[in-house]
């Protein structure tokens, strides 16, 4: 065999065993294949994307599927390669609440993401248990996500969520919301 | 050993080959080519050193040479073939570390064998296969104890044959009377034909049809499972 035949067998031979490599170890060469490929998975959706976020572990899909609004994240493995994060599924939002929410977290990496249903809330913004206040006024077709990373000391949770319109005027608060 | 002219010839020839790990081998067939040249004159009476410099010069100007020889061991098939060889080998490890294992659980699983702690009052074999979109499940057999528990077997796998989340939640699970059953145990083996069995305590005897209904995200099926009722049991 020739060398040009060996590097032709070496090819075919590296496809094939790629793509059964990528396919049974659950790894992904892109984060949006790893992300559809979760929701597939999971039998949910597909949502349509609103907003892609890094996070230090990977990054975040902040999506709207139905009446279901989720944050999937994917996370970097060995510099090439992303695989799933926690579930892709999404939660059934209350369309009657003026801001509705829920939360997760991936590895200390903390996500609190919902919906503006009033459409005057203009900022979004949490106090976590330490006082530390985070917020937005980045809305993704309605849709908010706030991150924020928990220490190996203490565990750092939203203890309240807080909507204001565009004058600074609270449209909507409740607390503790984990 | 080797002569000054030799070398020089065989210098001059490497010089011209750009892919370095074809040189060994050049160098090794030339050299050979060289000694029987050398053997040759000196069965014709020369002296080594004459028989040595006859046999370079038949050789031709090895400039030429190592251009002509550059040109068959082309430096970017040289290195396309190196580097395949190498990424080839890092898949291949890779397949033998992920892949098998996996096909080794599918084959050789026998995850829900022995799970039966009671005594069977009856089963019921059922041959339903429903699809959630890549996943293809296949309710195989309902077992009903003397304990009161039902235990639902099926199997599923992905029609791409990709791994992904685990199928634990198959659907409600109710009956003819109109009983809902919740809780209950549930376990999954891996591989890429994963075996799955979940258990529904407190099961009415009395039941004589299973309904397990799926209906999550837009997603629906329902498998209906007869059961076997009074002098029916076996």
């Amino acid at each position: 065999m020739n060398r040009r035949k060996r590097v032709a067998r070496n090819i075919l031979l590296l496809v094939v065993l790629s793509y059964l490599f990528l396919n049974v170890s659950g790894l992904h060469v892109s984060p949006t294949w790893a992300h559809e490929h979760s929701e597939r998975s999971m039998h949910y959706g597909p949502s349509k994307v609103v907003h892609i976020e890094n996070f230090n572990a990977g990054k975040l899909f902040l999506g709207k599927y139905d009446k279901w609004i989720s944050c999937n994240p994917v996370l970097r493995m060995w510099l090439f390669f992303w695989r799933f994060g926690s579930s892709p599924a999404g939660y059934e939002y209350d369309s009657n609440k003026p801001l509705d929410y829920s939360w997760a977290s991936d590895s200390g990496h903390y996500r609190l993401y919902g919906i503006v249903n009033d459409k005057s809330i203009e900022r979004v913004e949490i106090t976590l248990d330490d006082g530390t206040m985070i917020s937005t006024m980045e809305l993704y077709e309605h849709l908010f996500l706030l991150t924020w990373k928990s220490t190996e000391e203490q565990e750092l949770y939203a203890k309240s969520i807080r909507g204001y319109d565009a004058e600074g005027n609270l449209v909507f608060e409740e607390d503790q919301p984990h | 050993m080797p002569s000054p002219g030799r070398e020089e010839f065989l210098g001059k020839v490497l010089h011209q080959i750009r892919f370095p790990f074809d040189r060994a081998s050049i160098r090794s067939e030339l050299s050979d080519h060289i000694s029987e040249r050398v053997d040759h004159y000196l069965e014709l009476g020369y002296d080594q050193e004459d028989a040595e410099q006859a046999a370079v010069s038949d050789m031709g100007d090895p400039t030429q040479i190592g251009i002509e020889l550059n040109k068959e061991h082309s430096p970017l098939l040289g290195w396309l073939w190196k580097a395949s060889g190498l990424l080839l080998g890092t898949v291949i490890v890779l397949n033998v570390l992920f892949v098998v294992p996996l096909i080794g659980m599918s084959l050789f699983s026998h995850y829900t064998a022995n799970t039966i702690e009671s005594e069977i009052v009856y089963e019921v074999s059922v041959d339903e296969t429903v699809r959630l979109d890549d996943r293809v499940i296949h309710f195989s057999k309902v077992i009903f104890d003397t304990g009161g528990n039902l235990h639902i077997f099926y199997q599923h796998y992905d029609v791409r044959f990709r791994s992904g989340w685990s199928f634990g939640n198959i659907g409600t699970i109710t009956d003819n009377l109109g009983n809902t059953y919740r809780g209950g145990g549930k376990g999954e083996d891996g591989g890429l034909l994963r075996r799955g069995h979940r258990v529904v305590s407190g099961f009415s005897p009395e039941a004589n049809m299973l309904f397990v209904k799926y209906d999550h995200y837009n997603r629906k099926y329902e498998v209906t499972v007869p059961l076997p009722v009074g002098d029916g049991r076996e």
